[in-house]
């Protein structure tokens, strides 16, 4: 979404209107709940922390200057806020894996998940992404879906903008090992019954 | 870089298969009431001091100009709105030598002492205790 839109809503939420911040929600309530899902790996935990996302970005909402993109400003605190709950619950993140020699046959993983249906082969990928370590998942999905650069997302992250760089081509490679596992009988015994 | 390139695209198209999370359907709903909520409680539990900021400002102003006045103004302080000769006909009626006096023993003087003294703790004590029970984390 671009930003003059977001800034109208924010003008408006300032001066009390608070079905203009339903909107804002409506708008950004995937994405966040997304991050939160990437990094708590719980649905009821990332529910709880996305609502006190936006509960905090009303009540911050003063407080945005417009230096950057409202969407980075919300996914930082979405970030931060889900770090402050595993540290919380004494949990840690998971750390990516060193750069393995796996080579990849990328048409050969393709075809196989091109024939399997719509729905599975979203079991599949979602399995793989689940399967990455959870900075790693953050990257991919803010660089990926939502299409940021990698100075935005080092913004959000709080690190350097060649640290995301490397991480995204690591969790790229990883990524795609996980989803060549794919084709492993034992994986299709797992998930070929559902 | 054109393998490069290729595993970029796959990765795109995988993600965006998958798409976003969905939070539950109500999530919208919950977030606001849950602002209403949050400001409901500021605006109940909020401190509202006795005197707000500006009738304290008024206050110190209207006493600092009194000392003003006085100090450097050099008013008549002769100047009075009624005579303090009626004041003595009031020591006429000796009100004080009306109480009767009753003699009370030193030991039950200590004890009303040490009572009330403990009276007064214990207000400032309960005082403490509903302050804390009432705070808000």
């Amino acid at each position: 979404m671009s930003q003059p839109e977001d800034q109208h809503y924010i003008d408006a939420i300032i001066n009390g209107d608070c079905k203009a911040f339903a909107e804002l929600i409506d708008r950004y309530k995937y994405m966040v709940f997304t991050l939160a899902m990437k990094i708590l790996k719980n649905k009821e935990e990332s529910e709880e922390v996305a609502q006190d996302v936006f509960v905090k970005v009303y009540q911050a909402i003063k407080t945005f200057k417009g230096d950057s993109k409202f969407s980075t400003w919300i996914y930082k605190i979405a970030y931060y806020r889900s770090l402050d709950y595993l540290k919380k619950q004494k949990r840690s993140l998971k750390t990516s894996s060193i750069d393995s020699d796996f080579t990849y046959d990328l048409p050969s993983i393709e075809n196989t998940l091109d024939a399997l249906e719509v729905d599975e082969r979203k079991k599949i990928i979602k399995s793989a992404i689940d399967n990455l370590a959870e900075d790693d998942a953050v990257v991919i999905t803010l660089h990926y879906f939502e299409e940021l650069s990698l100075k935005e997302i080092a913004k959000i992250m709080g690190i350097e903008a060649n640290t995301v760089k490397v991480r995204l081509f690591r969790s790229r490679k990883r990524l795609a090992e996980l989803l060549r596992n794919t084709q492993e009988p034992e994986f299709f015994e797992h998930y070929g019954g559902k | 870089m054109e393998e490069n390139k290729k595993l970029d695209d796959f990765i795109r198209k995988s993600i965006k298969t998958v798409g976003l999370e969905e939070p539950s359907v109500d999530f919208t709903d919950l977030v606001l009431s849950k602002i209403q909520f949050e400001s409901d409680k500021s605006a109940v539990f909020e401190y509202r001091p006795l005197f707000s900021k500006s009738t304290w400002a008024i206050l110190i102003a209207i006493v600092a100009a009194i000392f003003i006045y006085v100090i450097f103004g050099n008013p008549d302080l002769d100047h009075t709105w009624f005579s303090f000769s009626q004041l003595n006909k009031m020591t006429a009626f000796n009100v004080l030598g009306k109480i009767p006096t009753y003699d009370v023993s030193s030991t039950l003087l200590y004890g009303v002492l040490i009572f009330t003294f403990f009276v007064l703790v214990q207000i400032f004590l309960i005082n403490q205790r509903f302050k804390n029970h009432y705070k808000l984390s």
